[in-house]
């Protein structure tokens, strides 16, 4: 695979962050993980895009949705699809005011996410 | 008249004495009686002239004849007897009419020289005036007793100011609680217990003020029955006084009214005992009149809010509310005033301790009715929920934070699973990879049950939101199925029609449908499958899920739809689940805009269905 589709993935939770990891690992997708949002800001720049970033929406400390409205405002980074996670169902509606591309439920299952993230990294 | 004779006192001096004396006097001579003299007084008395002199007595009287004088005069004239007669009636015939009179009178033999009776004198005063007076009098006295002893108040006399009691009427001495035998008796011989009591020094003192002495309900203590008792009178002492103004005696009236004062100490009693009870209530206690007037408030009240009691209740009311609130309960009190049905609302009221902060309160009120059905009056409360309030919000926020910590970790072990199960198939371990295929559809579980704890605060809290847009209702359905069957040992049976796209929220669509047929295999243990059909008339969706199982009782079937329902009866601790997820359901498709219902029988089964709209707007749809 010459060109792996990038996902940057932004959790808290170590767990997360992990298991996520291991499965996009073996569906071939390449990975950058941070369990701080704006760890992940600093990484972005016009000429370092990933193809999707995969967000959690608490992120002690910060809230995912506030570093979704800050790549939106940037206009060399707005394009990246922006996919934000959350246990709390009822978010989905903010979520997806603050820009994000599409609002992922916790737990998810893995084919759905792989889906998702095939769709949005095209 | 010999001595005068004897005086040689001349016989015209005589006649003039006769004639002129001031009594009525006649000379009878003779068998006859013959008139041989009659002065003008008996003329007068007579109501006859001087015609009737020489004529015998009983021609000139002929009325008299028959009234027993014919028998007195021959005893006075054959036996020599005087008689006196005292008051004697006699009827006279004046100008044709026989008129009653009484006289005094003195008949006496008339003798002559030789001692013979030769005739009757008679002397007579006329005492008519007295006689009729007298009787008169007696008539008074009569009637008077007579009115006291046939009163309807116990009624009494007291003579003198040794205060004997000459009269008192049956419901007297029945008052007393004693009988006749203290007529005579001095009132504090006859009562001994008023010692101690005034009414013996209000009485006397009357024979000194002549004045009337009145009392309302006074009390008054009397031995009745040999034990002294508690009585309540109206009473009057009336001084009787005679022609020089001076009191003789006093009349005593009574009306016992003991029954009244205590059936009014009783409601007195009873309105001060629920008064207090509502005062010492925590809540605030309050009344209406029928129109809705507050007219009650309870302590608990004005110690809380501080306002003066003679305020309009309503008044004070109006400036605690939270005026957000205010118009909203208007409207609402308005209601159950006109319909007369129970109230209930949540309130806020100003906190006195923290100025600009307010509190919650539960206001409810219920109408009390009278003989014909009209609300005559409301009963209502207000009771602090505010702690309360804190306290669901702090559930509520507790649990939205378990549910989403409980989750992260599902999260992860849900990709571990999954994870294991592609590694093994893809080492042809497809006998492990249906073990951990397995233990994904528990984690599905598990996430149903956090997410329905929280599904119920949402509802409560009116935060439920759907996330409405078009989805394909067969391709949810048949996935919904194959999900299920998955975990199920039942055949679930899909008798599908088209339906086609509809908009609602489909994650929220396919938790009803979870759960309606998961509660289908649930409740069927003893039968193997569940028949799921989907149908579309017009533009209504219909969803139902038909199980062989315990079926519900006709009773519980509205109720099964209830928060926390659980079947009952001995079975209950047998079925697994929270008792939330058809009240969930049930609040998913009312806030879609559709129906949920049951059709049962126990022991055979129920069916479930809802329906819903397959578009808001059928006409972007035709």
């Amino acid at each position: 695979m010459l060109n792996a589709t990038k996902v940057l993935v932004v959790d808290d939770s170590p767990a997360i962050v992990d298991s996520i990891e291991m499965m996009l690992d073996f569906e071939g997708f390449e990975i950058e993980k941070f369990y701080k949002g704006s760890d992940m800001l600093k990484t972005l720049s016009a000429d370092s895009k990933p193809n999707v970033i995969l967000m959690d929406m608490w992120l002690s400390g910060e809230d995912g949705r506030d570093i979704c409205r800050e790549i939106k405002a940037d206009e060399n980074l707005r394009d990246i699809p922006v996919l934000i996670m959350s246990a709390s169902r009822g978010l989905e509606q903010s979520a997806l005011e603050a820009g994000a591309d599409a609002f992922i439920a916790k737990p998810f299952d893995l084919g759905d996410m792989v889906d998702r993230l095939k769709t949005y990294a095209k | 008249m010999k001595s005068f004779l004897e005086q040689n006192v001349s016989l015209e001096s005589l006649i003039t004495l006769f004639s002129q004396a001031p009594v009525a006097m006649c000379l009878l001579t003779g068998d006859d009686l013959i008139i041989e003299n009659a002065n003008p007084q008996i003329l007068e008395l007579w109501g006859r002239d001087s015609s009737v002199i020489g004529k015998p007595l009983f021609e000139a009287l002929p009325e008299v004849k028959s009234q027993g004088f014919v028998e007195i005069f021959d005893n006075v004239y054959r036996k020599g007897e005087i008689f006196k007669g005292d008051k004697l009636p006699v009827f006279l015939e004046k100008a044709g009419i026989l008129e009653e009179h009484f006289f005094d009178f003195i008949y006496s033999p008339v003798y002559n020289d030789d001692r013979k009776i030769i005739g009757v004198s008679v002397v007579a005063t006329e005492v008519t005036d007295q006689v009729i007076s007298e009787r008169k009098l007696i008539e008074s006295e009569y009637r008077f007793e007579d009115l006291i002893k046939n009163s309807d108040y116990s009624t009494a006399i007291y003579r003198s100011e040794g205060l004997y009691i000459e009269l008192a009427n049956d419901l007297m001495l029945k008052t007393w609680g004693k009988n006749a035998s203290v007529i005579g008796l001095k009132l504090e011989d006859a009562l001994p217990e008023l010692e101690g009591q005034p009414f013996i020094a209000i009485l006397k003192d009357i024979f000194k003020t002549g004045k009337t002495y009145t009392a309302t309900e006074d009390r008054v203590d009397l031995v009745v029955d040999e034990k002294l008792q508690t009585y309540y009178f109206n009473f009057s002492y009336k001084p009787l006084k005679n022609a020089d103004g001076e009191v003789y005696a006093i009349y005593n009236m009574a009306v016992d009214v003991t029954d009244l004062v205590i059936a009014r100490e009783e409601i007195q009693k009873r309105e001060e005992k629920f008064r207090d009870l509502a005062d010492s209530m925590p809540q605030f206690v309050w009344t209406c009149d029928k129109d809705g007037e507050l007219n009650y408030m309870n302590d608990n009240w004005y110690r809380y809010t501080g306002f003066d009691r003679n305020e309009k209740p309503y008044e004070g009311f109006k400036r605690v509310i939270s005026p957000e609130v205010h118009a909203k309960v208007e409207t609402v009190w308005a209601e159950s005033i006109k319909t007369g049905t129970p109230f209930e609302m949540e309130y806020r009221f100003a906190d006195p301790n923290n100025p600009g902060e307010y509190r919650w309160f539960l206001g409810r009120a219920v109408p009390t009715f009278d003989e014909n059905g009209s609300v005559s009056q409301w009963i209502g409360t207000f009771t602090d929920i505010d702690d309360f309030k804190q306290l669901q919000t702090q559930k509520d926020n507790f649990l939205g934070i378990a549910s989403h910590e409980l989750k992260t970790p599902l999260t992860s072990l849900k990709i571990y699973t999954q994870y294991i199960e592609k590694n093994l198939i893809k080492q042809d371990d497809l006998k492990n990879a249906q073990v951990a295929r397995k233990m994904d559809g528990q984690i599905d579980l598990l996430t149903i049950l956090i997410s329905d704890l929280l599904d119920v605060t949402k509802i409560q809290n009116g935060k439920i939101q759907l996330n409405e847009s078009e989805f394909d209702f067969d391709k949810l359905a048949e996935e919904i199925i194959s999900e299920q069957q998955m975990t199920s040992r039942h055949k679930i049976i899909l008798n599908q029609s088209h339906v086609g796209m509809v908009y609602a929220d489909r994650h929220r669509i396919s938790q009803v449908m979870s759960n309606l047929i998961s509660n289908a295999t649930k409740y069927s243990p003893d039968a193997d499958q569940v028949i799921v059909s989907t149908k579309l008339l017009d533009n209504m969706v219909t969803f139902s899920v038909k199980d062989f199982g315990i079926g519900i009782p006709s009773d519980k079937q509205a109720k099964v739809f209830e928060q926390y329902y659980r079947v009952s009866g001995s079975k209950e601790h047998t079925f697994p689940g929270l008792g939330l997820g058809l009240y969930i359901s049930s609040e998913i498709i009312k806030r879609s805009g559709g129906y949920i219902y049951v059709r049962s029988t126990e022991e055979k089964g129920s069916d479930f269905c809802f329906e819903i709209l397959k578009s808001k707007n059928v006409q972007q749809n035709a």
